[in-house]
């Protein structure tokens, strides 16, 4: 016999026959079972599925992180581990008169001392050149304006080359592409160097170097460093008061006194200097390293009794060789020595520069090519700049040169604004008061206009 | 010169300025240039001791009033090894850009406290155990995964003076570069080089470095 729907219902069953009621029960009981269980079936297939979706993006994830981490052993100190024993989950199921939602049992987490997230590995962005090489440099539009006379447009490029061999060798070289008064390009080597990393405080260098007398010249002549359009009077590559750079040898690096407290030195051996001559007096000195019959001795201290203030001295010795108009050597040893001191503070949001340096060739009345007076080169700057309203920056400077070339003596005032679009790239207005001969450049007051941008 | 030429310059200097003096940074341009070195991109924290945005019981919870005296005057964090500097060791910002950067930091990392986060889950791997961070944006549904090392206290030393000291040495010279300008490898070779051109020590060198490395994004 056939029970009705009705009739089956637990709550509404009256029994006939008792055997039939039994055998009616456990078929509804087993109904029921497979009704209630049904969609905790489908939902444990979902979740089964779920779950090895989930273990199999683990699995890619831990690759990729695996990668990341044995990069990370190689190029940072390696960290200390906590070894942790991860917990096995398990599903459980909570009683049918709940709603059946299985739980994962996460695995408990150790507490950990201060983390730090690892910065993802990043292809580098020169893959031709590898990630141990880096192109950079700077780049400059310049404009010009004296007084009397016509402005003109001017620019420079200086790339930057640098190759790294681990922490124990860098190649780093600079050329400048520039234009002459003719529009012709120009191309100079600024400096080419193999650095080696003897230790912490000393670092070799060889090669063509920036001359580390002074700082100026070293330290802030690039045109995204240097908040002015021009550098300081007798600074420039045509007045050379102090020399621009050396070929040879030295050794640098810095000695930690105290927590505050850090000395920096330099000392080299180079190619000497050499001096133009003509109408029986100096006319110009060469110190970028052609004379290679004398050598130049010299260095630079450099004190910081905090972070923020440093104060130099630097010297050299060498004889300087005396070259006429046909390139002749006329003389080929007279003393020359060179003498500098500099200071630089900064705090906050104001800088305050200072540098004198001088080239010295003294007379020589039983000279042998009949040039019996000597050449003085000088030249000292004091400056000031102040940031305001985030981007802008005001610089006042004064500066003076002199030369054995009367017509080149010049004192001069600038005044500068800049408006910095980041850290390294920067427009720069400047005026400058100039005080020389009358009737020559060095009298002529000046407007600069200037982008520059370090990259 | 003539003085009309004068006058001209001298009046496009003065709209020039005029029009950028009332112009503060937005938010995201000072977050970006000063705070993220230490703060991170994510909010969470790029140097050890800097706090945590996006914590349901970070620093967030505190009034915009107290916050921004904590970013003027600098404040340091109860347990943590170094302090934050005044203006975040940029004296040029002003308060109106102080104020767009608080206005951005809670607009970008409060609502990740929305966000679903799954525990963390210990995984074996080759060198050790590696933490798995995965956070789950409710709004795109996009799930993001961090590796999360521990550091040695002597790590977290050397980064707090790598970060004094990118603040202090760099500006002898020029404008601190921000951590986010180059890959951690290409910051390897240019401390080689400023080792040199500044006459670093090695040891500070290598502070720097971890420094740059670790908040380079």
């Amino acid at each position: 016999m056939i029970l009705s729907n009705e009739e089956v219902f637990i709550n509404g069953i009256n029994a006939k026959d008792s055997c039939f009621m039994d055998v009616s029960k456990r078929v509804l009981q087993g109904l029921l079972v497979s009704i209630a269980s049904f969609p905790l079936s489908l939902y444990a297939t979902e979740n089964t599925v779920n779950l090895k979706q989930e273990i199999a993006l683990l699995k890619n994830q831990l690759q990729n992180l695996e990668e990341r981490v044995a990069y990370a052993d190689q190029s940072i100190n390696s960290t200390p581990v906590i070894a942790t024993t991860p917990r096995k989950t398990k599903i459980t199921q909570k009683s049918a008169k709940h709603n059946i939602v299985p739980s994962v049992v996460k695995p408990s987490i150790a507490p950990q001392p201060t983390q730090a997230v690892l910065p993802p590995v990043e292809k580098s962005t020169t893959p031709f050149l590898g990630n141990n090489a880096l192109l950079t440099g700077y780049g400059t539009a310049t404009y010009i304006n004296p007084e009397h006379t016509h402005g003109s447009f001017d620019a420079k490029f200086n790339p930057i080359f640098l190759y790294r061999y681990n922490d124990l060798l860098l190649w780093e070289s600079e050329v400048e592409f520039s234009l002459n008064s003719s529009g012709e390009t120009e191309t100079t080597l600024e400096f080419a160097s193999l650095d080696w990393f003897i230790n912490d405080y000393i670092t070799l260098v060889a090669g063509k170097f920036l001359s580390p007398l002074g700082y100026f010249i070293r330290n802030l002549h690039p045109s995204w460093i240097n908040p002015l359009p021009s550098k300081p009077i007798g600074f420039d590559d045509d007045q050379a008061a102090p020399p621009e750079s050396e070929v040879g040898a030295q050794l640098l690096g810095a000695i930690p006194i105290s927590d505050t407290m850090t000395l920096n030195y330099s000392i080299f051996i180079a190619n000497g200097p050499q001096a133009n001559v003509a109408n029986g007096a100096v006319t110009d000195i060469q110190s970028d390293g052609m004379n290679s019959a004398n050598k130049i001795y010299g260095g630079r201290i450099g004190f910081l009794p905090i972070p923020s203030l440093e104060v130099g001295v630097s010297g050299a010795k060498s004889r300087v060789a005396f070259q006429d108009s046909t390139d002749a050597i006329v003389e080929t040893s007279r003393p020359y020595t060179v003498l500098g001191v500099d200071a630089s503070y900064h705090r906050e949001a104001l800088g305050l520069r200072a540098e004198y340096i001088q080239q010295l060739v003294p007379d020589d009345a039983n000279s042998t090519s009949g040039i019996t007076q000597g050449g003085k080169w000088k030249a000292w700057y004091a400056q000031g700049s102040y940031r305001f309203l985030s981007s802008w920056e005001a610089i006042l400077r004064y500066g003076y040169y002199s030369s054995p070339q009367v017509d080149q003596k010049q004192h001069q005032t600038t005044l500068g604004i800049d408006y910095w679009f980041m850290d390294s790239a920067v427009a720069k207005l400047a005026y400058e008061f100039n005080f020389g001969q009358r009737g020559t450049a060095a009298n002529a007051n000046r407007v600069l206009l200037q982008l520059a941008y370090g990259f | 010169m003539e003085n009309r030429s004068w006058m001209n310059i001298l009046l496009f200097l003065l709209i020039f300025f005029l029009t950028f003096s009332a112009y503060a940074l937005s938010g995201q341009a000072v977050y970006t240039q000063s705070c993220i070195a230490c703060h991170g991109a994510s909010g969470r924290g790029a140097v050890p001791g800097a706090p945590d945005f996006t914590s349901k019981n970070g620093p967030l919870n505190k009034s915009d009033k107290i916050l921004l005296e904590h970013i003027i005057n600098g404040y340091q964090s109860p347990g943590s090894p170094m302090a934050m500097p005044p203006k975040g060791g940029n004296p040029k910002l002003t308060d109106d850009d102080l104020k767009n950067s608080l206005n951005y930091i809670r607009r970008k990392f409060e609502q990740k406290t929305s966000m679903q986060n799954k525990p963390s889950i210990k995984v074996a791997s080759n060198t050790g155990i590696v933490s798995l961070k995965e956070t789950k944006n409710l709004k795109n549904n996009k799930t993001s995964t961090e590796a999360i090392l521990p550091v040695s206290p002597e790590e977290t030393a050397s980064i707090a003076r790598g970060a004094q000291a990118w603040a202090v040495t760099c500006s002898g010279c020029h404008n601190a570069r921000s951590p986010n300008e180059f890959s951690s490898e290409q910051w390897h070779t240019i401390m080689q080089h400023m080792r040199v051109q500044a006459h670093l020590t090695g040891k500070q060198t290598r502070d720097m470095l971890k420094f740059l490395q670790n908040s380079s994004q």
